[in-house]
């Protein structure tokens, strides 16, 4: 099951990879040197030096989901939007897998109505994240929300780019 | 104990501070007055040296055209306008005042009696209406007052120094409004207010100043943020939200001891602290048993009682005059509304049914209003809402409104706001028609909160 959980995301990667042809991979139209001493069998596999097992591949996905400590938030609104669903669940799978890892989730929110309505605010975001991470198996006791409202936004600017980022949690690890 | 309360302090990023900065961090700019502001003179007061000092610390009726002014209900004539500048009764020809429409008219003198004491007398004259009761000890009482005399309205004598002579002028300012509306005046009381300026290494800043925002003292620096500050019914405490131990906690700091104390440090937010209007108890927003909730403490013993219970967030609580219910902001029914709660624990009701967002509300003196943060068309502006009715006013122009705080007699709301991208204090009349801008020197400016009478 999980091998073919991996086959099927190899595909996609690949698919992906080609797709996207990222300036971090050899072109693919780069051809294989010297081939006139090999026997010509039909296939080239050695254009395929960043394929990687799909042990490694799950295990960049993770941690490349993990690297994502920011969950961001409409105006007034505690509720995760969906395209976060991937990142809390790798934050909750890693708490889970690590029992001795601790996360403290700031909840912040945006300057606009009043600051202790704020407070109260993005304490409820904090908690909204909270109990998602704890739907993929993270503890409770290894999780701690701190709200500091609109008291420290990540950009001090009264407009509304700044509010966008400031309405936010951060996931930051102890 | 005290070293070891200072050494505490110096750990935590902190110091407590009353130094007096040199600069006025406020200064107020009047944006909007109102065209039926009554036309009142004040002379510049006569100034008799002992010999040594030049001139007074202050400019005494300057300080009280300004408060005049500043009220929104009076409009002090220029200095060149003045047709003449008489410093006592027999110098008042009171026709050419009347020729320009000035219904009252202040004279005064300053003596220096020793170097850095100053005996103060001032008379308040109606230009217009006679027959005033005789108020002047220095008249003599035989037989009706002639002249300038027989308008006079107040007439007073009195002692002040160096150190307190603009505070000095903020009564006699008092005095002057109190004769002409029938209303305390509010001119000799303090704002505390939260100055950010970013570029510090303390950022946070919590400051004193006179009403006019002048004297500014800073009692309180930080490198986290300070929030809510609250002052104690006595005018010689504050209560305030502070992060400075990485959490929201709040705490209780004595202006004059120049001391503080933690009261609550629980599990979750400590915010919003108001002390009761009898100042035994104080009523602060907790998130201990779950989510943000309205609970009462007990200052003597700090005993917490819980007010409300509900999933959705209870924050802002504010007492009504009589200290016997408060209303608090709840997104219970989907949006931040105003809702009323009885001390006895009865089922809060809803207050604001105008406006998709109301929150920050604060009673009126009289109890019969409230002062609230309204989201009008996107924007965030000050109301006052009317509880008889239930009908709501705007009172500001501005977008960006917050915290309101009302003058201890009602008269003027001071509020933060932001202008041209920097938050700053704003002031409104409470009839809306007069606004004023108290903008600062650096950084930006929040939190105001304006205190109860001083005396």
């Amino acid at each position: 099951m999980r091998n073919q959980l991996g086959k099927v995301l190899l595909a996609a990667i690949l698919a992906t990879a080609v797709a996207a042809c990222t300036s971090t991979k050899k072109p693919e139209t780069t051809l294989p040197e010297d081939t006139s001493t090999q026997v010509d069998t039909g296939v080239d596999v050695s254009g395929t030096e960043g394929v990687k097992t799909p042990e490694e591949l799950e295990r960049e996905r993770m941690e490349a989901l993990l690297a994502d400590t920011t969950v961001y938030f409409d105006f007034d609104e505690d509720l995760i939007r969906p395209d976060y669903q991937d990142m809390l669940a790798a934050h909750g799978q890693f708490l889970r897998d690590n029992p001795n890892s601790r996360l403290v989730l700031e909840g912040h929110a945006d300057e606009r109505g009043t600051p202790e309505y704020n407070l109260a605010l993005g304490e409820r975001r904090g908690n909204a994240v909270a109990n998602v991470l704890r739907s993929f198996g993270a503890g409770s006791n290894q999780i701690s929300v701190i709200s500091f409202g609109e008291e420290s936004p990540a950009d001090p600017a009264h407009t509304e780019a700044a509010w966008a980022k400031n309405r936010r949690v951060e996931l930051k690890y102890q | 104990m005290m070293k070891k309360i200072s050494k505490l302090l110096l750990t935590f990023g902190l110091s407590v501070l009353a130094a007096t900065a040199a600069r006025a961090e406020i200064d107020i700019l009047i944006t909007q007055g109102i065209d039926d502001a009554r036309p009142v003179a004040v002379v510049p007061f006569e100034f008799v040296s002992n010999g040594v000092t030049a001139a007074p610390p202050h400019d005494l009726a300057e300080i009280i055209a300004n408060d005049l002014r500043r009220s929104g209900l009076f409009r002090p004539l220029a200095i060149k306008d003045m047709p003449a500048q008489p410093h006592s009764l027999d110098q008042v020809s009171l026709d050419r005042w009347r020729s320009l429409g000035i219904e009252a008219l202040v004279i005064g003198k300053v003596e220096e009696v020793q170097t850095g004491q100053y005996r103060v007398t001032y008379d308040l004259l109606d230009v217009f209406r006679a027959g005033a009761p005789n108020v002047n000890p220095r008249v003599a009482t035989s037989g009706p007052a002639v002249g300038p005399a027989n308008h006079l309205l107040l007439s007073r004598e009195g002692i002040a120094n160096n150190s307190n002579y603009r505070r000095y002028g903020h009564r006699i300012a008092d005095a002057i409004y109190e004769k002409l509306t029938g209303e305390r005046g509010a001119f000799d009381t303090w704002i505390a207010y939260v100055n950010v300026d970013r570029t510090l290494s303390k950022p946070f800043q919590l400051y004193i100043a006179d009403s006019d925002g002048y004297n500014p003292q800073r009692i309180l620096a930080s490198n986290q943020s300070i929030m809510s500050p609250n002052w104690s019914p006595d005018g010689k405490k504050l209560a305030y939200v502070s992060f400075e131990n990485g959490r929201s906690e709040i705490f209780i700091h004595d202006i004059g001891a120049r001391s503080r104390e933690k009261v609550a440090s629980f599990k979750g937010i400590n915010s919003s602290p108001v002390w009761s209007p009898d100042g035994q108890r104080m009523a602060m927003v907790l998130s201990k048993d779950g989510n943000a909730e309205i609970y009462v403490m007990d200052l003597a013993s700090r005993k917490v009682t819980r007010l409300t219970n509900h999933w959705a967030i209870d924050t802002e609580p504010a007492w009504a005059p009589d200290g016997r219910s408060l209303v608090f902001t709840s997104d219970r029914g989907g949006k931040p509304q105003i809702y009323r709660v009885n001390l006895s624990g009865s089922l809060p009701e809803r207050v604001t049914f105008e406006g998709r967002y109301n929150a920050g509300a604060e009673f009126t003196p009289d109890g019969k209003r409230l002062v609230l943060v309204q989201q009008v068309g996107g924007v965030y502006r000050i109301a006052v809402l009317d509880l008889a009715t239930g009908s709501s006013q705007v009172l500001t122009e501005t977008q960006l409104d917050e915290s309101p705080t009302l003058a201890p007699n009602g008269s003027m709301i001071i509020y933060a706001t932001a202008v041209r991208g920097r938050q700053l204090l704003s002031a409104v009349s409470l009839d809306g028609r007069f606004k004023a801008r108290l903008p600062s020197n650096q950084g930006e400016v929040k939190a105001p909160a304006w205190s109860p009478f001083l005396d």
